[in-house]
């Protein structure tokens, strides 16, 4: 079952499409990774969400239920951070928890749970205006913490943090989906941290959504590539070109040529070296999501 | 109603340690004090013979309080209010929780009259220490030892249930805007504009004259019912107008 559906999600401000017919699809238990350049939609999606936006077209349903007809019943099993931590700074900690607590009639020891989970126990009665932003950030997800909601909604969630920090909110994630069952949205733009954690994924470019799926399906959207280091990188092009190949000189001895599996890299070398080019090194490269993700956007930009 | 209590006492714990509860008290005190300050230079109050000293003074404080203190206090405590949940970003928080929108506007519109009332309250107080100390202080002020009380509170009370018309518009305002500068621009055009109006014709038809006219009725002895009816009524319909707009208003910030 999917915790997130959206059927041909629309949001129109004035003539600008900031989303444009997005149908997402966010399975149970997984965590989804919302990818996508600044201004993209990342954030008027999960502001359509959790109902703070109304959408000028299109469906919500969540835990299979229609938004607009169950939204108590919704939120009280959602918990969002939505893009910086918004905190009360003349209250402390633990006080901006306990209006959360009072929001969601929760019994009072969950607010030390939380608190535990985001490492804050020993800094919760300091005012926050005297917090830095790491613990600002962990407080803003102690309070989506709150309650121990079956969907988490984060948005960007390691802004601001040390890189013990991120590892420690990774690990906090991946234990609440693993352990709990808990399905977490998590909108970032920083490739790596989603690489790591996420088990779908979704690319938003533009208002689309171009591009939803798992890693694997991800990757299976860009060939693989061999890289050769030679001492003829022109006469290799022309030698590979004559085949159909594409090539493409990266260097003053290096060329790089997709293929289509291991076997193929073979038959490459092969030809080379009976066209009298010697390869001094040779090695597959795996696409990094990174190199994905800007690939899909950039052919979504050249498409519009 | 026990959920419409828990939201509520939310409102109240985001007041704790704001400028909201330090301006309700600070404000009706300092005035209280400013009056304490001058009639102590004073030898004379300028009371009329046979005129309760109590009644007097409070006469005369209500006018400054009702015609100019009291609505820019309201703006002020009523553009606080909004701006804590703006300031920072956390209306999205709120709205983001399983309550209802409408009671989170209600739970502001109620903190707003609490902290309206707790300024009244903290004035009245002001005003018996004010009597006892120039009792002490001045014999020859001769305050009077028996305290019209009742007379006292209506005066002051009839035209704060006038005012929560006033109340509700400007927590719609701040709410609606979520910027204080507009909510404070708001409330000090109203009121100067009333002040401008009272003795004109029109002003029984401009709401920010309303508790004037209440007052200056109370002071004639004339009955204030109709008054303190129609501004229940016109609050009453703001405020459930105020509720379905900002119920279904856009949380784009």
């Amino acid at each position: 079952m999917n915790v997130i559906q959206t059927e041909a999600l629309l949001k129109n401000f004035g003539n600008l499409t900031a989303v444009d017919c997005v149908d997402l699809a966010v399975p149970a238990a997984s965590v989804y990774g919302f990818l996508g350049p600044n201004g993209a939609g990342k954030t008027t999606t999960i502001r359509m969400l959790l109902g703070l936006i109304q959408p000028s077209g299109g469906r919500v349903i969540l835990f299979g239920k229609e938004y607009d007809d169950n939204r108590i019943e919704i939120l009280k099993r959602v918990g969002a951070l939505v893009e910086q931590p918004s905190l009360y700074p003349h209250l402390t900690g633990w006080e901006n928890l306990e209006i959360i607590r009072r929001y969601r009639s929760l019994e009072r020891v969950e607010i030390t749970r939380v608190l535990e989970l985001v490492d804050l126990a020993k800094d919760s009665r300091r005012l926050v205006r005297h917090y830095s932003t790491g613990m600002r950030q962990r407080l803003g997800l102690a309070i989506a913490l709150m309650g121990m909601p079956p969907l988490l909604i984060l948005d960007e969630p390691t802004n601001g943090l040390d890189p013990a920090g991120i590892h420690e909110i990774r690990a906090l994630i991946t234990r609440l989906s693993q352990s709990f069952g808990v399905t977490v949205f998590l909108s970032s733009h920083l490739l790596n941290e989603v690489e790591q954690i996420a088990t779908c994924i979704g690319i938003i470019n533009n208002g689309n959504l171009i591009f939803q799926g798992t890693q694997d399906d991800l990757r299976l959207k860009i060939p693989q590539c061999v890289h050769f280091e030679l001492d003829y990188p022109e006469a290799a092009k022309k030698v590979l070109e004559a085949e159909g190949r594409t090539v493409k000189v990266v260097s003053a001895s290096g060329v790089l040529v997709p293929i289509d599996g291991r076997a193929d890299t073979a038959s490459l070398s092969r030809r080379l070296i009976n066209n009298g080019i010697s390869i001094t090194e040779m090695r597959i490269d795996q696409p990094t999501l990174e190199d994905i993700f800007l690939d899909l956007t950039e052919a979504a930009g050249a498409a519009k | 109603m026990k959920e419409f209590f828990a939201v509520f006492s939310a409102e109240l714990l985001k007041a704790k340690r704001s400028l909201l509860l330090k301006v309700s008290l600070a404000i009706p005190a300092g005035i209280m004090l400013f009056e304490w300050i001058g009639a102590l230079q004073r030898n004379t109050l300028g009371i009329q013979p046979g005129v309760n000293f109590w009644s007097a003074i409070a006469e005369h404080i209500s006018r400054i309080w009702i015609f100019l203190l009291f609505p820019l206090l309201i703006t002020l405590q009523t553009a606080l209010i909004g701006e804590t949940d703006y300031r920072e970003g956390t209306w999205k928080v709120v709205c983001s929780q399983p309550v209802k929108r409408w009671m989170a506007v209600a739970a502001k519109q109620c903190l707003a009259v609490l902290a309206a009332f707790i300024s009244l309250i903290c004035l009245l107080l002001c005003l018996l220490l004010f009597g006892f100390s120039l009792g002490i202080l001045k014999p020859e002020f001769q305050v009077s030892a028996y305290i019209p009380l009742a007379e006292l509170g209506w005066f002051f009370l009839a035209p704060f249930v006038i005012s929560l018309l006033i109340i509700s518009f400007q927590t719609w305002v701040s709410l609606n805007w979520g910027n204080f500068i507009v909510s404070c621009s708001t409330g000090i055009t109203f009121t100067l504009v009333a002040l401008f109006l009272f003795d004109h014709e029109c002003s029984r038809f401009f709401p920010w004259s309303f508790p004037g006219l209440g007052l200056y009725r109370l002071i004639d002895g004339k009955p204030v019912d109709d008054l303190l009816y129609l501004s229940l009524a016109l609050c009453a319909g703001i405020t459930l107008a105020a509720n379905l707009w900002l119920s279904n208003k856009q949380v784009d910030r």
